[in-house]
């Protein structure tokens, strides 16, 4: 199964952001979307996930025998750049958010929160109020938030940005580790983050070239 | 493409219990002004009410919503107004009481001294003469010990003190006494209604019922003030404190959820859909108007004595709690429509 975007253009009034632009996203496999500010990284990934339409072109989901359907954010977990977390809440509540989302019962979804915090080893915090959790841990909590909703494809927003290397090297390795069959895209300007992908994207403003 | 969750109204429940009540900071800030101001308008309102209470009895003795009826002829010597009926206005509602009064002469006694005026006034307007008690006005000097008995014309009787009277019901320099029950007409009835009752509306039914001998009757309230207070207090902007503190909580959860778009972000990345994270917010802010009107509540039991509606100020301050809810609801409407992506980078 993959995720494709086939001549996919997008604009915001006068302004093209991509154009254009095809790429192809295997499943089970690590992707980063590289490429310089501005060149519509997040926003494509906002389009992958079906938060918004394209102008032009053609997104779906392909499965082993070619039928195609629609991008579905039903089926995507998105981690954000930064710290979006109920900051009044412990780590364990926040990742709990997922599965409970996703119809697990309570004590169900505990453990499945509990599971993706040791994941990410975030497990000596998990009673720890979120407002109190440095940058790198509260990525960390945002990645265990992904994993724990059990849903196929992870999307992630700049992960590393702002973190100093010891957690950039702890993100990227939670994120980058290797998953059951889930699909991960990750946009991003840092090297390290894309030397652990298996497969690079590049953007250009207004003009994009796929690279595998 | 449509998005669904499994969250289950019980989980969600959980969700907004735990955000509104295991939390400090923003959501505190709410319950305390849901505290504050259930508490505080129902406790403002009863302030308001004892002043008010404080004029309207004011008015009451100058004579507000006290009907004297008589003949509109002072002249007239053959006018009588029917005991029974006159009596019988205290059945309308909105009449507090009424009876005849009648001028007896003046008599001379020990304890009041010389020329005190003596009336006769009907047990229907002056309950105390039930008792078979003469009464001595509260402006009379002398004894009112009930133990005490004095000789007027010799009749024997004991004496107790008669509250203040409103005037048009002028017996506070006088000793008062019963109607004989062979009076079956007298020239004067006294009604007095109820402080919140209009007296426009009640003139013409008083008018009807009342029977009378001779010219038809004039009925005159004897303070008549250009402006109806009661509709005054029920017409001020104050009454509708409670749903104006209401509508503040709701712009001020609704400021606060806004403000805190990077929480909004986390529900919706973690695969909520925008509808159930509505469902949590909106719980949440029927638990803190909850607390808003369980403060209400708690002070209108406090302080319900002093509140003229206590029932009316219950029924208000459900609605001001219901208006908050509702309120919010639609002021975070806008957030069903917010891409996801986009709120986790409003910080």
């Amino acid at each position: 199964m993959r995720l494709e975007i086939e001549r996919g253009t997008k604009r915001f009034g006068e302004t093209t952001v991509f154009e254009d632009f095809s790429a192809t996203f295997e499943w089970g496999c690590v992707t980063t979307l590289v490429g310089p500010s501005g060149s519509g990284k997040s926003t494509l990934l906002s389009i992958l996930a079906g938060y918004q339409p394209l102008d032009v072109g053609r997104i779906s989901f392909v499965d082993e025998n070619g039928s195609r359907s629609h991008p579905d954010p039903n089926l995507i977990s998105w981690v954000p750049q930064g710290a979006n977390a109920l900051s009044r809440r412990t780590a364990l509540d926040n990742v709990m958010l997922a599965p409970l989302a996703a119809g697990l019962g309570l004590s169900t979804a505990r453990i499945r929160a509990t599971e993706a915090l040791e994941a990410v080893s975030m497990t000596h915090r998990m009673g720890e109020r979120a407002g109190l959790l440095s940058g790198g841990e509260l990525q960390r909590l945002a990645i265990a938030r992904a994993l724990a909703s059990g849903r196929p494809v992870i999307f992630a927003d700049e992960p590393t940005a702002n973190l100093d290397i010891e957690n950039t090297r702890r993100v990227a390795q939670a994120i980058t580790r290797p998953l059951q069959g889930q699909m991960v895209i990750i946009a991003t300007h840092d090297p390290y983050l894309v030397s652990l992908a298996q497969r690079v994207v590049k953007m250009r403003p207004s003009e994009s070239l796929a690279n595998g | 493409m449509v998005r669904r969750d499994g969250w289950t109204l019980l989980a969600m429940a959980r969700e907004s219990a735990l955000n509104v009540f295991r939390t400090s900071g923003r959501m505190s800030l709410i319950i305390f002004y849901a505290v504050v101001a259930g508490s505080g308008v129902v406790a403002y309102e009863a302030q308001r009410t004892a002043v008010f209470d404080q004029s309207l009895e004011a008015y009451r003795m100058a004579g507000r919503n006290i009907i004297v009826i008589s003949s509109s002829d002072p002249d007239d010597t053959q006018f009588e107004i029917d005991r029974v009926s006159c009596e019988g206005l205290t059945d309308i509602s909105g009449v507090v009481r009424a009876g005849v009064v009648l001028d007896l002469r003046s008599v001379n006694t020990v304890e009041y001294g010389a020329n005190v005026p003596l009336h006769a006034v009907s047990a229907s307007l002056m309950p105390e003469l039930r008792s078979g008690q003469i009464l001595a006005g509260s402006a009379l000097a002398g004894p009112a010990d009930p133990r005490r008995r004095i000789s007027i014309s010799g009749t024997v009787a004991s004496v107790i003190r008669a509250r203040a009277q409103p005037a048009g019901l002028d017996l506070d320099s006088s000793l008062v006494a019963l109607v004989p029950p062979a009076v079956q007409f007298a020239p004067r009835c006294v009604v007095e209604l109820d402080r919140f009752q209009n007296v426009a509306t009640l003139l013409p039914l008083l008018e009807s019922a009342i029977a009378t001998r001779g010219r038809m009757p004039q009925l005159q309230e004897v303070l008549r003030l250009r402006q109806d207070p009661v509709a005054q207090f029920r017409a001020s902007p104050e009454r509708r404190a409670l749903w104006m503190a209401g509508l503040v909580g709701a712009l001020l959860a609704v400021v606060l959820t806004f403000a805190g778009s990077s929480e909004s972000a986390a529900y919706r990345l973690s695969g909520t859909t925008s509808r159930s994270h509505l469902v949590i917010l909106v719980l949440g802010q029927v638990l803190c108007s909850g607390v808003f009107m369980f403060a209400g509540t708690v002070a209108l039991l406090l302080l319900g004595p002093r509140i003229a509606t206590p029932a009316a100020q219950l029924l208000v301050t459900v609605q001001a709690g219901m208006l908050w809810v509702f309120a919010y609801a639609v002021g975070v409407f806008p957030l069903l429509f917010a891409d996801p992506s986009s709120l986790a980078k409003d910080r």
